[in-house]
């Protein structure tokens, strides 16, 4: 295979490729731009001052609260009720799925192979769901 | 050249897992380096007997 061949059957890969690369850009000038607020907020507090609301209020507004609950963050994970939830339908669709897959269609030997995903993804649909619930009404609160 | 291309034909999945991996290290160090500027900050104000402000709490 000679290199254009190769570029031929991958030029695609620039895509997903280039879309890494943004996502990795975007982190790191995030995290410089939340150090980089940390930091003049450390000059101020330095010189005994306190800092402006508007800084303050600028730093309310992400980061930090990727974490909090019910808070959807843009680079961190996200946990809490609604994502328990989420993971709920999305196993008990694989599920439900894979189930109906090895039951009512033809496929020769892959039939028991989809049956038994589909009892694997409704075991985690059923741990989830247990998940969902206990978190559900134990989870922490909302601080604001 | 030839055996390179072919194990990239075969392979080139691999770069997704892969750069999965790099992303989740290169975010750890970063919210690492995060996490002591903003504990050395509420250290500071706490030296200073300041209030935190509730930025800075999590």
């Amino acid at each position: 295979m000679t290199f254009a061949q190769l570029f031929a059957s991958y030029w695609w890969l620039m895509f997903p490729i280039g879309g890494m690369l943004m996502g990795v850009i975007a982190m790191i000038t995030h995290y410089n731009h939340r150090n980089e607020m940390l930091k003049i907020l450390k000059s101020y507090v330095d010189q005994g001052k306190e800092p402006p609301a508007s800084l303050l209020d600028a730093m309310r507004s992400d980061e930090d609260r990727a974490y909090d609950w019910r808070w959807r963050g843009r680079y961190g994970r996200y946990y809490g009720p609604w994502n328990a939830w989420r993971k709920v339908i999305v196993w008990s669709a694989l599920a439900a799925g894979f189930t109906y897959a090895g039951h009512y269609t033809q496929l020769g030997e892959a039939n028991g192979v989809f049956t038994a995903l589909g009892v694997a993804f409704g075991v985690a649909a059923i741990a989830s769901l247990v998940w969902a619930l206990i978190s559900s009404f134990t989870g922490p609160r909302d601080r604001i | 050249m030839d055996n390179l291309t072919n194990l990239f034909a075969s392979y080139w999945w691999l770069v997704f897992p892969l750069f999965w991996m790099v992303f989740g290290v290169v975010r750890m160090a970063l919210r690492d380096s995060y996490e002591r500027r903003r504990l050395n900050l509420i250290r500071t104000l706490a030296e200073q007997g300041r209030d935190i402000p509730d930025v800075l709490r999590r």
